[in-house]
């Protein structure tokens, strides 16, 4: 097909002209590049290719890198290529401006295609030639039917391929109207008239429209009318080249089509996230899916070559380890590039950073030649399932925690690590609402580590957890802005961006406890609401905190009761049917009871509550009798699963209740006997009518003095027993001693005369707490008695002195005395000495005992003493009413004497005072003794056959010269009747004991100190130690003898004593202290073995406590000496009965 | 069998020799009532204060009969019976024991002890004349 001749046109379709002016290179190259529907190319000098575009690749196949370069001839058919068309055309277009022709032309497949070529020739800005552009347009493969019309329109000339596309042979069509080949309705509308008047016109009509063939089928036709002008210009013709592009109009049709669903699947796919990108990653496709999940837009999103952006950086990283590959872009298509379907989960990031989970697919797009040309990936939300998966495996942790009862603390810290790391939130924290406003963290997660259990919150603002106290419900909401409160400024954001805030209740008994509250620097609820996940956890919280609360008070009714098991007096024990131990209190321990569980053993016995008595010997040999009582206890099935014992000592009450029948029987006969003689007596004289006056009157008597007898008894039991049993109310007041005595003494003065006896009193005014009527009912029972056993014209002195802190009342008599085995006896009720002696027989037998009594609920002291045969003394001691006492002042220890003589007494008095634990001093005389200056003095001995004259004077003068300190005589002399200026008189030759006895009488701080009695030096130290720091005086005495000793100077208050020492044991020093009256106010047995009763009772010296080294510690014993002490001290003051503990 | 010459007489020619009755007792007055009761009943007595002075009395006076307090200084009347049990020439004299000690426990202490009968005071006189005359005529 030749070019045709003269073509000059100011044609449209010049889109290839070269000029460029005005446009720059890359707008141009872009235009091109964009064109599909024609190959646009450029040719260098010689034809090759310079430039390629969609259009050319689309069209003829070739990509641009195999076809730059090469010449545009490949195009050509091998005839046209033969005949020399392509070099013919370019230089028609060089030298006309414009080539255009319609031919045949080959694909890089070989394939034919009928094409409308345009060459035009392309100058630089000087008009030289630099090359040629090339339009294409496929005409498709049928060819074309080139044929001319005349001026009117007539078809001129016909051709094969006009006769093979539309059916007429050329003898039918020579000289018709072109309009035959019009639609009828085209015809209608006046088309092919003003096609040619358009082609007349522009020189050039170009046309896709309907045709219609001879046989009436309609074809898609590309039709280009060319006006045919002559030299002059004159219009002759006009040429039409029609071509078939039926098929292609379908395929068109066709791809139009879908890519109009391909348009309208991307844009409806809203829930899905759709990305296309082309082979580099570059994005080309960004539905509104995309954009709705995502937050970007398309806009900003297409032509970026970014996946990185949209992906998590951790979970990319961690498939890139796998793949071993770097790019994000890479790893994403991985197997979509080897042809595999991918399908995975990932987590894609939002533009507010919010975190999606979404199954993604990735695919490979290709062409129709299956050349790769791109991907795409569909990405579906599944935040809602991966989310209520990782609360569901959560939730589980939390439950299975819950369930083991953990430490509730941990549980807390971890509902709140799970909750925060669950969602990615910044931090979680349950909240206990306090008072007020108050708020206090107890358990605490988050990302910065900053929120700590244990901080105080303030819940006045307008966080969510404030929101949940105020409602009582699940609280949620966003802040893009605000003054964080103080648990969102510790999530540890520097920004008060916290953008969401969720807290759920914690309900505990119907209230609302405190709150779970979560906060998140992004907006979460896009995808996920949290907080209904949030009620669940606050469930598990609210159920944790309940448990422990339920464990804790169990534990505390546990304990609770553990404690007063162990407080009980009884031993309680559980154990299990086989007789194994469960459970013991304190008590079944220390009593070590264990062989009564052998008796468990599963028997009939056991099968029902039991209680018998029982008598066993316990750990220290005693003999215990002991009520056991038994149960069973049954679980809930009825089996008996262990077996509760309760074993009660009833010892002591039995011994209790001996000593009462005891009495009772001894008071029965005591009755019985004045009884008997009043009735015998009186029935002899009903009986003997025939009986002499004499007879009868001496009945009568007897009748009158026993019934007096009687009624003597039982007042004096009634005393007794109100007095004992307290009942009769001990009133303390202050009284005169001096006034006390007299008193007494004048209301025994009748008594006295009748049996011939003088009383006489020698008493001092000392002021005494005491109850008036009780310590007169003491001195005239003392009076009486000693009236009874004085010899007629004999005397009876009543009196009252001061010795140490106390005030001793004392009746003397001029009797027989009472053997010594015996002075401690006449105090028991009823003891008869000897019944033979009618004084004794007159008594009731109680009164001393109640005086006793009297004695004891005074916390004073009475005992007898007695010079075997000279007589007898009874002493009633009671504290002295003084401000200034204080018992256990260690600063007013008298541990000194002064000894008063030539050297050879003192050297004799040294002696005999040795081991005493006195500091002795010397002084030649009397008037020397006076002026030493100790404050510890004790008294001034002083040897009368060995002083010089003056001295001697002095000492046994009227006045006592040493001032306040007492003078104790020794002389060969007899005693004198009334001491007056010693205050006592020691016969020599004088004995250690005497020497010391006297000391003890006179030493002013008789009572007050503490003896430690104890032969391990480190052990006494310690304790003397202690009780130095806590203010009481205290003395070591290291052996027996000692002890004795110090014991008989000092009159200890509390004597602690071991029972193993050198030099006599505890026995000895107990047995002769009993000799001397030296009685403590308390003595505390601190033995290395525990003691039988036999021993204990040899031990008892005043109040007496028994402790074991081996169960009780130095420390503890301590502990109870100084509770012993002060309680002591304070009773001094107080007067209130004493109680001494036992040991545990 | 030898029989109490004492009761013999009694028997024979009443009264041609009253028998002699020994009271063992430390309260005076009681003693004063026994010991009257029975002289006007027609028996001979001696009474003593104690156990002791009980014991030789009726070894060396060997008496038809003892009256016998329990509860005495020096000797016990229990202690006093078992030792007249145990002497041949004192193991025959009916003993009546008179006490104040009341419970049937002591009933008993003092049959085992040896006494003939036991009388609990406070007493009717004349039951006690009643029981030693009773005592004296089952001794036959």
């Amino acid at each position: 097909m030749g070019p045709p001749n003269g073509q000059r046109s100011s044609s449209a379709t010049g889109k290839g002209r070269a000029d460029t002016g005005g446009l720059n290179e890359a707008s141009f190259r872009l235009m091109v590049d964009g064109v599909v529907d024609y190959a646009i190319l450029m040719l260098d000098l010689d034809g090759n290719v310079a430039t390629w575009n969609a259009g050319a690749q689309q069209i003829k196949g070739y990509l641009s890198d195999e076809i730059i370069g090469r010449h545009y001839s490949v195009f050509c058919t091998d005839e046209d290529i033969a005949a020399g068309r392509p070099e013919d055309a370019l230089r028609i277009a060089e030298s006309a401006g414009r080539f255009e022709d319609d031919a045949w032309r080959v694909r890089k497949n070989g394939t034919q295609f009928w094409a409308n070529v345009v060459i035009t020739p392309m100058r630089d800005k000087q008009g030289r030639l630099v090359g040629y552009g090339k339009v294409t347009r496929d005409l498709g493969e049928r060819g074309a039917a080139v044929l001319m019309l005349d001026v009117d329109g007539r078809v001129a000339t016909w051709n094969a391929g006009a006769a093979r596309f539309k059916g007429y042979r050329s003898e039918e069509i020579i000289g018709q109207d072109f309009s035959v080949f019009y639609p009828p309705e085209d015809i209608a509308a006046g088309k092919p008239r003003h096609e040619l008047t358009l082609a007349a016109n522009d020189g050039h009509f170009e046309d896709a429209g309907w045709r219609v063939r001879k046989d009436g089928t309609q074809f898609w036709a590309n039709v280009v009318i060319t006006a045919l002008r002559d030299r002059q210009g004159q219009l002759f013709g006009y040429r039409s080249s029609t071509a078939d592009l039926t098929e292609r109009r379908a395929t068109e049709l066709r791809l139009q089509a879908s890519q109009a669903l391909v348009t309208g699947v991307l844009a409806a796919a809203t829930e899905f996230s759709i990305i296309g990108t082309d082979l580099e990653g570059v994005i080309t496709v960004f539905n509104s899916g995309a954009e709705r999940m995502l937050g970007y837009s398309a806009s900003e999103m297409i032509g970026l070559n970014t996946p990185a952006l949209i992906l998590d950086a951790d979970e990319v990283a961690a498939r890139g380890a796998e793949l071993q590959l770097a790019s994000a872009f890479d790893i994403l298509v991985h197997e979509a590039r080897r042809g595999r379907a991918d399908t995975r989960e990932w987590t894609y990031v939002c533009k507010t950073g919010t975190r999606i989970r979404v199954s993604l697919v990735v695919t490979a797009m290709r062409d129709e030649d299956e050349a790769l040309v791109g991907y795409i990936a569909i990405a579906r939300d599944v935040t809602q399932s991966a989310m209520a998966e990782a609360e569901r495996a959560a939730l589980a942790r939390v439950a299975r925690a819950v369930a083991a009862a953990e430490d509730v603390d941990d549980v807390l810290s971890l509902v709140t690590r799970e909750v925060g790391e669950m969602h990615h939130f910044e931090a979680a924290a349950i909240v206990r609402f306090d008072d007020g406003l108050d708020g206090t963290v107890v358990g605490a997660w988050s990302r910065s580590g900053r929120l700590a259990p244990g901080q105080k919150l303030s819940l006045d603002d307008d966080s969510a957890s404030a929101l949940v106290r105020t409602t009582g419900s699940v609280a949620g909401f966003r802040r893009y802005c605000a003054d964080s409160p103080e648990i969102l400024r510790s999530f540890g954001r520097e920004s008060h961006l916290i953008e969401f805030e969720a807290a759920a209740p914690i309900v505990i008994g119907g209230r609302t406890w405190g709150a779970l509250t979560i906060a998140a620097s992004i907006d979460r609820t896009l995808s996920w609401a949290p907080e209904e996940g949030l009620v669940r956890f606050a469930a598990f919280v609210s159920f944790a905190i309940t448990n422990a609360e339920q464990r804790r008070a169990l534990q505390r009714g546990r304990d609770e009761l553990r404690s007063i098991i162990d407080e009980l007096p009884a031993s309680v024990w559980v154990c299990d049917p086989a007789g194994d131990l469960l459970l013991a209190n304190q008590t079944f321990n220390e009593m070590a009871l264990d062989s009564l569980l052998a008796e468990h053993a599963l028997d009939g016995a056991t099968l029902s509550p039991s209680r018998i008595e029982e008598t066993l010997v316990d750990v220290s040999g005693r003999e215990r009798t002991l009520v056991v009582a038994r149960s069973p206890l049954r679980d809930h099935t009825g089996e008996i699963y262990a077996i509760c014992g309760v074993a009660t000592d009833i010892t002591e009450r039995r011994a209790i209740e001996r000593a009462k029948d005891e009495f009772v029987s001894v008071v029965s006969h005591e009755l019985r006997t004045p009884l008997s003689a009043i009735r015998g007596a009186l029935a002899l004289l009903a009986d003997e009518r025939d009986l002499d006056s004499a007879s009868q009157r001496r009945m009568i008597e007897i009748a009158l003095s026993s019934s007096e007898r009687l009624s003597n008894l039982i007042n004096d039991i009634l005393d007794l027993q109100r007095i004992e049993s307290g009942l009769e109310l001990c009133d303390l007041q202050s009284c005169d001693a001096a006034a006390l005595v007299s008193d007494a003494a004048e209301a025994m003065e009748s008594l006295g005369s009748e049996h011939g006896v003088s009383i006489e009193t020698e008493a001092m005014p000392f002021g005494v707490r005491a109850d008036p009527r009780l310590v007169a009912q003491v001195l005239v029972n003392l009076i009486g008695n000693a009236i009874k056993f004085s010899p007629v014209g004999g005397r009876v002195t009543v009196g009252a002195k001061r010795v140490g802190d106390e005030v001793r009342f004392f009746v003397r008599d001029e009797g027989q005395g009472i053997p010594a085995d015996k002075l401690e006896l006449v105090f028991e009720r009823f003891l008869q000495l000897d019944s033979s002696d009618s004084r004794i027989a007159s008594g009731t037998g109680l009164g001393l005992a109640i005086c006793r009594q009297i004695a004891d609920r005074h916390e004073g002291r009475i005992w007898a003493e007695s010079e075997g045969g000279h007589g007898s003394c009874f002493l009633f001691a009671l504290p002295l009413l003084s401000d200034d006492t204080d018992p256990a002042n260690p600063s007013a220890t008298a541990t000194s004497v002064v000894v008063c003589g030539d050297p050879m007494a003192r050297n004799e008095i040294r002696r005999l005072l040795e081991s005493s634990g006195l500091m002795i001093l010397e002084a030649a005389t009397l008037a020397d003794a006076v002026t030493v200056e100790e404050p510890t003095l004790l008294a001034i001995l002083v040897d009368l056959e060995s002083i010089d004259r003056e001295s001697k004077a002095l000492a046994t003068g009227i006045a006592r010269p040493t001032g306040a300190v007492p003078l104790i005589v020794m002389s060969t002399a007899k005693r004198p009747e009334t001491l007056d200026s010693a205050d006592e008189w020691v016969a020599k030759p004088a004995t250690s004991d005497g020497l010391l006895a006297a000391l003890g009488t006179v030493n002013p701080l008789a009572d007050t100190g503490v003896l430690i009695v104890e032969d391990d030096d480190s052990l006494a130290s310690v304790l003397v130690e202690r009780l130095a720091r806590e203010g009481f005086a205290a003395m070591h005495a290291r052996s027996g003898s000692e002890a004795i000793a110090m014991a008989t100077w000092s009159h200890p208050s509390v004597l602690v004593l071991d029972v193993a020492l050198p030099a006599g044991d505890g026995y000895e020093v107990v047995e002769v202290l009993r000799t001397r009256n030296v009685a403590p106010r308390a003595t505390v047995i601190y033995a290395a073995a525990e003691l039988a009763r036999e021993a204990q009772a040899r031990l008892r010296l005043g109040p007496t406590e028994f402790f074991t080294k081996s169960r009780t510690a130095p420390e503890q014993f301590n502990d109870h000496l100084i509770g012993l002490l002060d309680g002591l001290r304070s009773r001094a003051v107080a007067a209130a009965p004493v109680t001494l503990g036992s040991e545990r | 069998m030898n029989t109490h010459p004492a009761m013999q007489r009694q028997q024979q020619q009443e009264p041609v020799m009253p028998a002699q009755i020994l009271v063992v007792d430390d309260d005076a007055n009681l003693r004063e009532i026994v010991v009257l009761k029975l002289q006007l009943a027609g028996f001979e007595t001696h009474a003593v204060n104690d156990g002791e002075a009980g014991l030789s009395a009726a070894q060396v006076r060997a008496p038809d009969l003892i009256v016998l307090d329990w509860m005495m200084p020096k000797m016990t009347g229990l202690e006093v019976s078992r030792a007249l049990r145990e002497d041949t020439r004192t193991s025959e004299i009916p003993i009546i024991m008179l006490t104040a000690k009341a419970q049937v426990d002591d009933l008993r202490r003092g049959f085992d002890a040896g006494a003939t009968d036991y009388m609990v005071k406070p007493f009717n006189p004349s039951e006690l004349v009643a029981r030693v005359s009773a005592a004296l005529t089952r001794a036959v």
